[in-house]
């Protein structure tokens, strides 16, 4: 009977340790990869050259994307997306909370020319809550090659990310 | 005073292995989770869960590891291959033979991918083949080789490592893709030699 104590401990340990393990994966990564696409600076966007090789912050890029990046943080303030739609191709806008789940997206069959999105802690004034207040939104464009790239490139490059 | 601390051993033990049990007991289960909700047709392997919130835990940690920062089934669908059609893993020293006809999508991508998820060094710089530039057959289909050496412009470089992969990737798909991914009309990949 002395057993029973430490065998029902060792359960429940195993089971909140396994729950833990699960929760904290996708922070974890979340947080890794926030740290290496905002090392030049967050609440800004980061237009990328198309990947190569060398592309080694995010696994499986795509090399017909070329994708521009903000990593953000609300803890100051709401941040304001101001983004450039080019005309036919694929388009999207999509965020990432800080728990990797991918809160909000929208392409260019829903919208043109130009599209705003405010991030915010509660979701105040028709902006868009992020739980945790921290995350990713990205932009991808789709360009066949680099050639097709410069076509877009002055355009997607007005695209900001900014304290709102 | 030596009871008690053998009482106290107990519990102490107790607490170490739940610990070393739950931890190993997620990583067991992470590592079942990425072959685990997927689809098949042929060696192309989809998940309908990636980039979705309404995920459980151990989903969403998946999702992260194999996919991060990937777009929903709606934007789109990610179809892996890490074997041939005949089963047998993808050998970067072999040459295959890729042949097949458009998938239903607005636009459709061909990449190949190191072991390690990222893309292979090449002195061509070639990653990928798209709808626009893929090397068509005649019937309108298309046909590549991938291997670790070739000449031209019509392959795909493996870089020659031991083991790769290849995703297809179909933006804005048609609804009968998303709905049954097994059943999409994807390409055959065909063992021609090896090195």
């Amino acid at each position: 009977m002395r057993w029973l104590g430490p065998i029902l401990l060792a359960g429940l340990v195993a089971a909140l340790t396994y729950a833990a393990a699960l929760w904290a994966t996708p922070h974890v990564i979340m947080a890794k990869a926030m740290d290496k696409l905002g090392a030049g600076g967050i609440n800004t966007m980061r237009h990328q050259g198309l990947p190569t090789a060398e592309s080694r912050f995010v696994v499986r890029p795509s090399p017909d994307l070329a994708y521009s990046i903000c990593v953000f943080d609300l803890a100051k303030g709401p941040v304001a997306i101001d983004a450039f739609v080019p005309p036919h191709r694929y388009w999207s806008l999509s965020v990432f909370d800080a728990n990797t789940d991918n809160i909000f997206s929208v392409n260019d069959r829903a919208v043109s020319g130009h599209y705003a999105l405010t991030l915010s802690k509660d979701g105040v004034g028709g902006s868009l809550a992020v739980p945790g207040g921290k995350g990713i939104a990205l932009i991808r464009i789709l360009v066949t090659d680099a050639k097709d790239l410069a076509n877009i490139d002055a355009l997607r490059r007005r695209s900001t990310c900014a304290p709102a | 005073m030596l009871r008690g601390m053998r009482r106290w051993g107990i519990w102490l033990l107790a607490v170490i292995a739940g610990i070393v049990i739950g931890s190993g007991g997620a990583w067991l289960s992470l590592r079942a989770g990425l072959g685990a909700g997927a689809t098949k047709s042929g060696p192309w392997v989809t998940s309908s869960v990636t980039g979705s919130t309404d995920a459980d835990l151990r989903t969403r940690a998946t999702v992260a590891i194999a996919g991060l920062l990937a777009l929903s089934a709606k934007e789109a669908i990610y179809f892996n291959a890490e074997e041939d059609s005949a089963g047998a893993p993808l050998d970067g020293r072999c040459r295959y033979r890729v042949t097949g006809s458009d998938p239903k999508a607005r636009w459709w991508s061909l990449t190949l991918y190191g072991a390690d998820h990222f893309l292979v060094t090449n002195p061509a710089q070639r990653f990928s083949f798209h709808m626009r530039n893929v090397p068509r057959t005649g019937d309108g289909g298309f046909a590549f080789d991938v291997a670790p050496t070739g000449e031209g412009d019509g392959w795909l470089p493996t870089g020659g490592q031991a083991r790769f992969a290849l995703t297809l990737r179909a933006y804005n798909p048609d609804p009968t893709i998303i709905g049954r991914p097994d059943r999409a009309h994807l390409p055959r990949i065909e063992k021609v030699s090896c090195a």
